[in-house]
């Protein structure tokens, strides 16, 4: 049985006569244990289908789904007082900037407590212990001192790894992290993504890592999830996708990469820009910007397709002979 | 100080920059100075790119806004096309000032929301040439066409783009008195990696066509590895390596240089692999360690290292500030 099961996935806003999909049709499975990467470029709704999973899209946003189930449990039918359990319990997050979602005027051993005193019960020094307990799981030097600190005077790197602190401390069985790197120095970014996978396994936790690096997915994720303007172009494991993608614009976006341009003067690119949310086109939603589009494409929304350990949205898609450097993209 | 380049084509060369700022440390205490950028020297010819990377708070941005003569410098001179910027007359200046232009991080918030297309890249002719406004145009739209832009985008505001679009325009404008210089503040930084490639194939083709030099800050190591001629690594506003790419990128020589390029997130090398890690952070610039900046994250540190700040030396044809890099390397 999987941790999490999700199919059609979609988020809507806007009026009722002309929604805006700003995630359309996410089908993701994850078990426990396994660590997922989302990636993809601004307006592609990763961060959107993260914070669906946390039940955190309010009112004009419009979840819905065929089915959405946590450990055998509807997520979707579910009260939003029984959801409220979950959220932070079972189900975490971190995001993106540290020092917007931690609150300047408490200090960080009451935040931290505040979730621990929400989710079980104990006594201050109990939870005071548990806490000072959490800063050093996460490795922040001179943690005692650190307890009583507000978060001006951590530095990004400690205020986020406070975040972590706090996302994991009720052992949440699915972790998400939404860009938990983006805002972070190279160095400190590597020393933050090697506490996460190694808290990771420690506890087992299933991670969802919501990112636009596609190097920091190729290091951390088991599976990756491709997005581009709301929906799924591709997803599978991280080897085959990385060494042989099979949407075009996987391959697209990996021949972008100066990585992959070595010793080559001009990158390869993708022409154009991504769809803003109105200006969705007809059909396939990369037709556009795809230099393998048919008449096809124009008009039909291609179904994801089934292949072995990948699922690709796409009329076409490319033979797995195809690497991400010889590719054939318009310049 | 640095490589051997003819001093005819030499467009900037900075010697021994500094940059101080008082930190203000409460009422009663005298304030504190902090210095963003010490020392730091290099020559850059026409026509070839300099790339300066390090973390944030190493003095980058400080670095370009001295070149780019926003800014004063402390201590130490700077000469842009052999004239000596502190001693130069307003004559001078203004012939020199057009010659280098900055292009920003951000492209939402470096145009003017209220000003069309039209009006942002008319103004630097207005102001510094004696063309009439036909002709002001006419050059605008030579301009939007060489940055791959339509006429039609003329006379639209910039909140109609998109982000790509908008840094098209940025440069653009940074272009449009002919520059030698152009100083690259993380320009691509803030760009979805699509776009990324198609603004740094702009650049490359800029850099061919007109001979522009640039000074390219930049945290993305990847971006740095495609783009630049030569790159200087900072650390609390000091040099600690300077080489050309291949010499930097192929053998680092200093434990920080090391360190930055085994941080990078490669696509091939799976996750925990055997990797120099910096387990400190960044000290304040406030209060650096005593001797060397990096001796509280280096791995290789000594208690030597503490006793003086190593100074820019050459080491086999290249220059690294580490007093013990004899060994080490």
């Amino acid at each position: 049985m999987a941790l999490l099961e999700i199919e059609n996935l979609s988020v809507m806003f806007g009026s009722a006569s002309r929604p805006l999909r700003a995630l359309d049709g996410l089908d993701l499975c994850m078990e426990q244990g396994e660590v997922v990467g989302i990636v993809g470029e601004s307006g592609s709704g990763k961060s959107t289908a993260g914070l669906a999973l946390m039940g955190l899209i309010d009112y004009p946003g419009r979840v819905t789904a065929r089915r959405m189930s946590f450990a055998d449990r509807d997520l979707l039918m579910m009260p939003e007082s029984e959801r409220q359990t979950l959220r932070g319990k079972d189900i975490a997050m971190i995001f993106q900037d540290p020092l917007a979602s931690l609150n300047p005027c408490f200090s960080i051993a009451y935040q931290l407590e505040e979730t621990l005193r929400v989710h079980q019960a104990g006594t201050r020094a109990e939870l005071r212990s548990q806490t000072l307990a959490l800063l050093r799981l996460v490795e922040i030097p001179d943690a005692e001192q650190r307890l009583d600190a507000y978060p001006h005077q951590l530095s990004g790197g400690m205020c986020q790894r406070v975040m972590l602190a706090m996302a994991i401390a009720c052992n949440p069985r699915l972790l998400i992290a939404d860009e938990p790197t983006t805002a972070l120095d190279v160095t400190v970014q590597a020393q933050m993504l090697e506490l996460l996978t190694g808290l990771q396994k420690q506890r087992g936790m299933a991670l969802l890592l919501i990112t636009h690096d596609l190097g920091v997915v190729a290091q951390v994720a088991h599976r990756v999830v491709v997005m581009y303007a709301g929906q799924v172009m591709e997803q599978g494991r991280v080897p085959d996708i990385f060494d042989a993608p099979r949407h075009p614009y996987t391959q697209a976006l990996l021949a972008s990469l100066p990585e992959y341009n070595v010793g080559r003067k001009r990158l390869a690119t993708i022409p154009g820009n991504v769809p803003s949310q109105h200006e969705r086109p007809q059909g396939c939603v990369l037709h556009p910007r795809c230099s393998n589009a048919q008449e096809i494409c124009r008009t039909l929304v291609p179904d994801p397709a089934e292949f072995p350990n990948a699922l690709v949205r796409c009329h076409f898609p490319l033979d797995k002979t195809v690497g991400p450097c010889k590719q054939n993209l318009t310049a | 100080m640095i490589m051997e380049t003819n001093s005819s084509q030499v467009l900037v060369e900075a010697n021994r920059l500094a940059k101080q700022y008082p930190v203000a440390q409460g009422w009663f205490k005298p304030p504190a100075s902090l210095y963003a950028v010490d020392g730091v020297s290099f020559r850059l010819a026409a026509g070839r790119t300099l790339a300066v990377v390090g973390e944030s708070g190493c003095g980058k941005s400080t670095l370009a806004r001295l070149v780019a003569m926003l800014e004063p410098p402390s201590s130490g001179d700077l000469k842009i096309d052999n004239i000596q910027i502190d001693q130069a007359s307003r004559s001078d200046l203004k012939r020199i000032r057009p010659m280098v232009q900055m292009v920003f991080q951000n492209p939402y918030a470096s145009l003017n929301p209220r000003k069309k297309v039209a009006a942002i890249l008319d103004e630097p002719l207005a102001i510094n040439t004696k063309l009439n406004k036909f002709e002001r145009k006419e050059t605008g739209l030579a301009m939007l066409a060489k940055v791959g832009l339509q006429a039609e985008h003329y006379s639209r505001y910039p909140h109609m783009f998109s982000g790509g679009q908008r840094q098209r325009i940025a440069i653009a404008r940074a272009l449009m008195l002919d520059p030698k210089l152009i100083v690259a503040d993380e320009a691509v930084s803030a760009l979805d990696v699509s776009i990324q490639a198609q603004v740094l194939n702009l650049f490359m083709d800029l850099q061919e066509s007109n001979g522009l030099a640039y000074l390219f800050i930049s945290h993305n190591l990847a971006v740095v590895e495609h783009i630049a001629d030569e790159v200087m690594v900072m650390y609390l506003g000091k040099i600690v390596e300077q080489a050309a790419k291949r010499h930097v990128f192929d053998e680092p020589l200093h434990p920080y240089t090391k360190a930055l390029l085994a941080s990078m997130p490669r696509l091939t090398a799976k996750f925990p692999q055997k990797r120099s890690m910096l387990h400190e952070e960044l000290p304040s610039p406030l209060n650096p360690p005593p001797g060397c900046p990096f001796s509280n994250r280096c791995p290789h540190k000594k208690d030597a290292c503490s006793a003086a700040k190593p100074a820019l030396q050459d080491f086999q044809g290249r220059w690294v500030a580490c007093s013990r890099i004899a060994e080490i390397a």
